[in-house]
C-alpha cells in the first residue's frame, strides 16, 4: 500500500499537465504511462519535482561519462540493498 | 543488473560487495580508525587497539606481509592499511576477512572496477571516512579514475539515495520478485519492466 494514491490527470492544474506532457515527450512515453504506479508515478503529484529528478538522473545515473553503465547499475543495487530499499 | 549482465551470479556478487563493505565499515568504526590510505599524519594514534605489523603480529605476520605486497601493487603504498593491522590481533579473523576481501572484490562475473565502484558507493552511503578514503585511492591507483570520474560516481550515489528515499517515503512495493536473468532479457516475460527512465530521453 503506497502513501499516496496514484494521481489522476484530472486532478492536475493546466501548468502541471503541461509539465507532464513535456516529460512524457522527453522520455518517449505517454502521460498515462507516467501516471502508472511506481517510482515515477508517485512523483507526478508534483510534476516540477519529477522533471527536476529527471534532469538530475540525466546528469548522474544516465550520464554517459567515464564510468561504465554496469558500474552504475552495480552501485545502484549495492546502495539500495544497504539502504533496505525493497523497491 | 540482470539485464546488463544476463547473469544471476552478478547480483550475488554485488550482494557480497554490499554486505562485505558494510561489515568493514562496522570494523573501522569499532576500531576508531582514521583514514590512512593514502598516508596521513592525522591517521596516527587514535585507534582503539594498537596497530600491529609484521614484526609484532605473531601468527598474523604472514598475512600482513601478503597484504603489504597487495598494497604496493593496488594502492602504490608500501604499508599495511590500519584496518588489517588492527584485525591482526586475531590472526584467524584477519586471514578469513582478507581472503573474503580478495574473493569479493576481485574480478569474477563483474570486473574489479565495477565491484570497487559499488564498494565505494556503499562506503559513501554509510559515511565511512576510512573506507571512502581507502576505496577512492583504490579506484585512483588501481583503476585510473580521475577527479571527474569520482565526482560522476558521487552524483550517481546522490541519485540512488534520493530515489531510495522516494521509494521509502511513498512506501512503494517491489515491482517484481524471484526473477532470473532470462526474465528481463530480450523477449523475456518481464522485459517490459525495464524502467521508463532508461528509454531514450532528451536532455531538454
Amino acid at each position: 500500500m503506497t502513501t499516496l494514491r496514484t494521481s489522476a490527470l484530472s486532478d492536475l492544474s493546466a501548468e502541471d499537465r503541461a509539465t507532464l506532457e513535456r516529460i512524457a515527450k522527453r522520455t518517449g512515453q505517454t502521460v498515462e504511462q507516467l501516471l502508472e504506479p511506481g517510482i515515477f508515478g508517485v512523483q507526478t503529484h508534483w510534476p516540477a519535482w519529477l522533471e527536476a529528478n529527471l534532469d538530475h538522473a540525466l546528469a548522474t545515473y544516465m550520464f554517459r561519462g567515464t564510468l561504465p553503465q554496469l558500474a552504475k547499475e552495480a552501485m545502484h543495487v549495492a546502495v539500495s540493498m544497504t539502504n533496505h530499499c525493497e523497491y | 543488473m540482470l539485464r546488463l549482465t544476463e547473469s544471476d551470479r552478478a547480483v550475488a556478487e554485488i550482494t557480497a560487495v554490499a554486505e562485505h563493505v558494510s561489515s568493514l565499515t562496522a570494523a573501522s568504526a569499532a576500531f576508531r580508525l582514521r583514514p590512512d590510505v593514502p598516508p596521513s599524519a592525522e591517521a596516527q594514534g587514535a585507534a582503539a587497539v594498537p596497530l600491529l605489523d609484521e614484526h609484532t603480529a605473531g601468527d598474523a605476520a604472514s598475512t600482513l606481509a601478503e597484504i603489504r605486497d597487495w598494497s604496493r601493487q593496488a594502492l602504490a603504498l608500501d604499508a599495511v592499511p590500519a584496518v588489517w593491522r588492527a584485525l591482526a590481533h586475531h590472526p584467524r579473523l584477519l586471514e578469513t576477512t582478507w581472503r573474503k576481501d580478495r574473493l569479493v572484490l576481485s574480478a569474477g562475473t563483474l570486473d574489479a572496477l565495477v565491484k570497487t565502484c559499488a564498494a565505494l558507493a556503499v562506503a559513501q552511503f554509510r559515511q565511512s571516512d576510512y573506507w571512502i578514503a581507502y576505496f577512492t585511492e583504490l579506484l585512483r591507483q588501481g583503476n585510473g579514475l580521475d577527479d571527474r570520474a569520482l565526482v560522476e560516481l558521487v552524483g550517481a550515489v546522490m541519485h540512488y539515495v534520493s530515489f531510495n528515499t522516494i521509494a521509502h517515503g511513498m512506501r512503494l512495493d517491489a515491482p517484481v520478485a524471484e526473477i532470473t536473468a532470462s526474465d528481463v532479457a530480450a523477449a523475456g516475460h518481464l522485459e517490459h519492466i525495464v524502467p521508463g527512465v532508461r528509454r531514450r530521453v532528451r536532455p531538454t
